[in-house]
Order: C-alpha cells, then structure tokens, then sequence
C-alpha cells in the first residue's frame, strides 16, 4: 500500500460524513468523527473554499462542486448503460449493476434496482471487491489485458483454482457467483468489451436466494445488452 | 477568511485537476499543478484509497464514490428544479438557473440551457457570486433572515429599499451584474415560513432583454411549482 496523507484523508473523512449525514456543524463533525474541533474547522473551511461543501443556517451539506465534478466520471459509459440498465431491470425485475475496473479491484458505479419484488438486493455505488471475488469481479478479471491479469493472479492465495475458473468464464461468456460477497445473493455477470476484447465494466444481475433457480434463464439477455452496449461505445461487432 | 489546511487544499486541488482534465498520470499532475511528484503520489493514494479517483490504462480518472456523494446534494430540491426548469426553458428558449444560499454567497445549483439560439448564456455549476448580486442573488437575500442580511452588508451594498423592492415585486432584475450583456430576472423559491431556500433566474442576452418582463407570471409559477414539490417531499 502506498503512503497516504493523513490530513488530505481526514479531509475525504470529513466530506463522507458531511454527505451522508449533513447538514452538520463543524461540532457535530467533530464528535462524530472523534476529530479536534479546531481541525474539523479548518477542513470544513478548505472544503468549503472549493464548493465541495454548501453552509446553510443549519450546517453544512454537500456542494455543487459535486455535481460538476461526478459529471466527468466515465459519462459516455454511465449514460449509454443506464438505459440498457433500466431496460434489464424492468424485464427481469431484478437488481443491475454496473462495475469497472479499479486497479486490482472492481467497483461499483451505477445500479438499477427493479422493485417488483419486495426481497431484493442493494449495492453501495462507489463500493469496491478484489476483481477475483464474486461475478462482477471475475468477468472483469476472465477479460483483463494479460498485465493486469497475470499481476492480479500473482496476488493471489488460490491462483491454479481462479485460472480455471477464469477460464470456465472465457468459455460461457459469463461468471456465475454464489453467497459470495453477501449471504444468500447469487450472481450473474457478463464483460462489456472494447475493441481490443477487453472488459472496461460488467454488467451483473444480482438476485436473492429464493430466485437464484432461474438466473441462468437471465443469461442472453444480459449478453446481448453488453454486446449492444459495446457496439454503441466502441463499434465492436456482436 | 477562515483558516485552511494546506495539504487538504491540495488534495482537493489534485482532484478537480483529475475530473476537469484526466486521465492524468503522476507525473503530469506534478508538472501541471507545480507540485512536488511525492506530494502527488500521497495524495493520489490517499484520494484512490477512498474512492475519489480510479486508475485507468492512461492514468487517473475522476472515482465512482463521486457520483454516489453528487447523489445526496439536495436531492428534492435538485430534481424538481431541472425539470420545472427543463419545461420553461423549452417553451421560452432562454436559459434557467437555480442558485441556493452558500454562507453570504449563492452557489449554480442546476441550470437548464435551451439550444434554441447562437446567442445564449451558460452559466457553470458550482460557481459563486454575494448574495448581494446579480438577480439570483438578490432574489434569495431580500427572502433571508435578518442575521444574514446584516452579515452581506458588512462587505457589500445591499439597501433596504432596494431588498423591499424585490419583497414588493416577489422578483428581481438585473443588468450587466455579473456578466456584461446579461440581463437577469429571478425568482425566490419559498419554504413554509417565507424565506428563500433557492432562487430560479432566466438569463436573456441583451438583445431579447427587452421581453424579459414577459416572463414573470412564467417565472412565478415555476418556483411556486418546485416550492409545493418540496413541501410534499
């Protein structure tokens, strides 16, 4: 792991919690965060001087700095997915979610969630796994550039097992996941590659136990939504 | 000017750096930015650690954490505002704007740019003026506590009459304020008590300012419209 900045993370601490529970007084940040209340000042007022965070009457809450900057996050993927997102939930009424490539990991940045059922299953956007560990992450993994997934392999415990594994992927186009990385949540995921044949996300549909019997009936359509969605990206042929 | 922490400051500067222009290597942000390159390398780790920036073949790229915490400003107020926005800018052809409250300033919330004409004005989200200018500032100071007001005059002119005006009206006006050639009409959006939660400016380029007036029922309704919408959320 390399060396972080303990002040520039206090900082990224400081704007999370403000996100997720503002508006916030740089007291109520300062307890909540166990932080010297001079500290959380000074971060809130750098913060602030960046439009990262807004002060109302009542504290403070995020910014629009916000807002500008997600905008530049993957916007052609993001936009051209969503739709195809939208669609596959509705058909299948299950939960979609889109995962890129980061570094070794897989995150998580866009999901759908369908609510025709009332058991279903939330991802956190933003979140992140190791690329070997579940559905999502190995159908980013099975179609990695060698680099990538030779050094990814080179970390890990059971190397042999996972390259067989990869390797069942190539051959389905698909990864399949089970009880991985919540209890009792099955996993179907497939690559959406660019021209090269690597994957630059995956699209997983993530069901709860009760219906995980039919989710291999899911496969071809979410096939044929991550071919559509390479062709409109990249103009990769189905 | 309150105290800041330098090393925070440039972490933040590394990230806007990485949104506005990535990908971006190390490397290049070091020479761009003017910081040292082991600087840079900590805060990346530090910004890559939690999610605010992603690696790419080509470099740094802005992290999807951004796009959940983006979620979570004013949301209500957010969704409501473009799309009553959307529908008057598509039926008048001029550009909208929602400014809200940020300390003694008021910060581009959402803005909603028709392509009907060459000429138009575009404001850029996230970008700040005193509460005592332009329109849209006005808009939301003359709807403010008293406290507030006093704060803004301590550095800027705000006259009583002038706030009295915009209370008599229920609107604003502008010329030339913030940018030369642009005239402004704007409109406070309401909470129960009566204060300014936010304000709704159309932007004309000089030449249409003559039939800017025209809009005020429009404009009226439309703040009205976001203002119930927010109450039953």
């Amino acid at each position: 792991m390399a060396e972080i900045s303990k002040t520039a993370d206090q900082a990224l601490t400081v704007l999370l919690e403000v996100s997720e529970h503002g508006p916030m007084t740089p007291a109520m940040v300062a307890r909540s965060l166990g932080m010297n209340r001079t500290v959380a000042h000074r971060l809130l007022s750098t913060l602030h001087s960046r439009g990262f965070i807004t002060r109302q009457s009542d504290g403070y809450v995020p910014g629009a700095m916000l807002v500008r900057i997600a905008d530049h996050v993957q916007p052609e993927l993001r936009t051209r997915a969503r739709e195809t997102m939208r669609v596959l939930a509705g058909e299948t009424g299950e939960t979609v979610v889109l995962h890129v490539p980061d570094g070794d990991d897989a995150l998580v940045l866009d999901q759908v969630v369908s609510d025709r059922n009332v058991v279903r299953v939330q991802h956190e956007i933003g979140s992140r796994h190791p690329m070997p560990v579940a559905a999502s992450g190995r159908a980013l993994l099975a179609f990695a550039t060698d680099t990538a997934a030779k050094r990814v392999l080179k970390r890990t415990e059971h190397a042999d097992g996972l390259a067989r594994q990869l390797e069942g992927v190539r051959q389905l186009g698909y990864a399949l996941s089970h009880d991985e990385l919540q209890q009792g949540v099955h996993g179907l995921a497939v690559p959406v590659l660019d021209a090269d044949t690597v994957a630059v996300a995956s699209l997983a549909i993530l069901v709860p136990v009760n219906r995980a019997n039919n989710l291999t009936d899911h496969a071809s359509a979410l096939l044929d939504a991550a071919a559509g969605l390479s062709r409109a990206l990249y103009g990769v042929p189905a | 000017m309150p105290e800041i922490s330098k090393t925070a400051d440039q972490a933040l500067t590394v990230l806007l750096a990485v949104a506005e222009r990535g990908p971006l290597t190390p490397a290049e942000l070091a020479s761009t930015l003017g910081m040292n390159r082991t600087v840079v390398h900590r805060l990346l780790s530090t910004l890559h650690l939690r999610g605010f920036v992603a690696r790419s073949a080509d470099g740094y790229v802005p992290g999807a954490v951004l796009v959940s915490i983006a979620d979570r400003v004013q949301p209500a107020l957010r969704s409501t505002g473009r799309q009553v926005m959307r529908a008057v800018a598509d039926k008048v052809g001029e550009t909208l704007v929602l400014h809200v409250p940020d300390g003694e300033q008021a910060v581009v919330l959402e803005q909603a740019v028709p392509d009907r004409h060459i000429v138009r004005v575009e404001h850029e989200i996230g970008s700040r003026h005193p509460l005592a200018a332009g329109a849209s500032g006005r808009a939301i100071l003359a709807f403010s506590d008293t406290a507030l007001i006093d704060r803004v005059r301590r550095r800027h002119t705000a006259s009583e009459e002038t706030l009295q005006q915009v209370r008599e009206l229920g609107y604003a006006l502008s010329h030339d304020e913030l940018q030369n050639g642009v005239h402004g009409l704007a409109v406070p959006v309401l909470d129960p008590s009566g204060f300014a939660v936010a304000s709704m400016a159309m932007l004309v380029p000089v030449s249409r300012a003559a039939g800017l007036h025209e809009h005020t029922e429009t404009m009226l309704q439309a703040s009205a419209r976001v203002a119930r919408a927010l109450r039953t959320t």
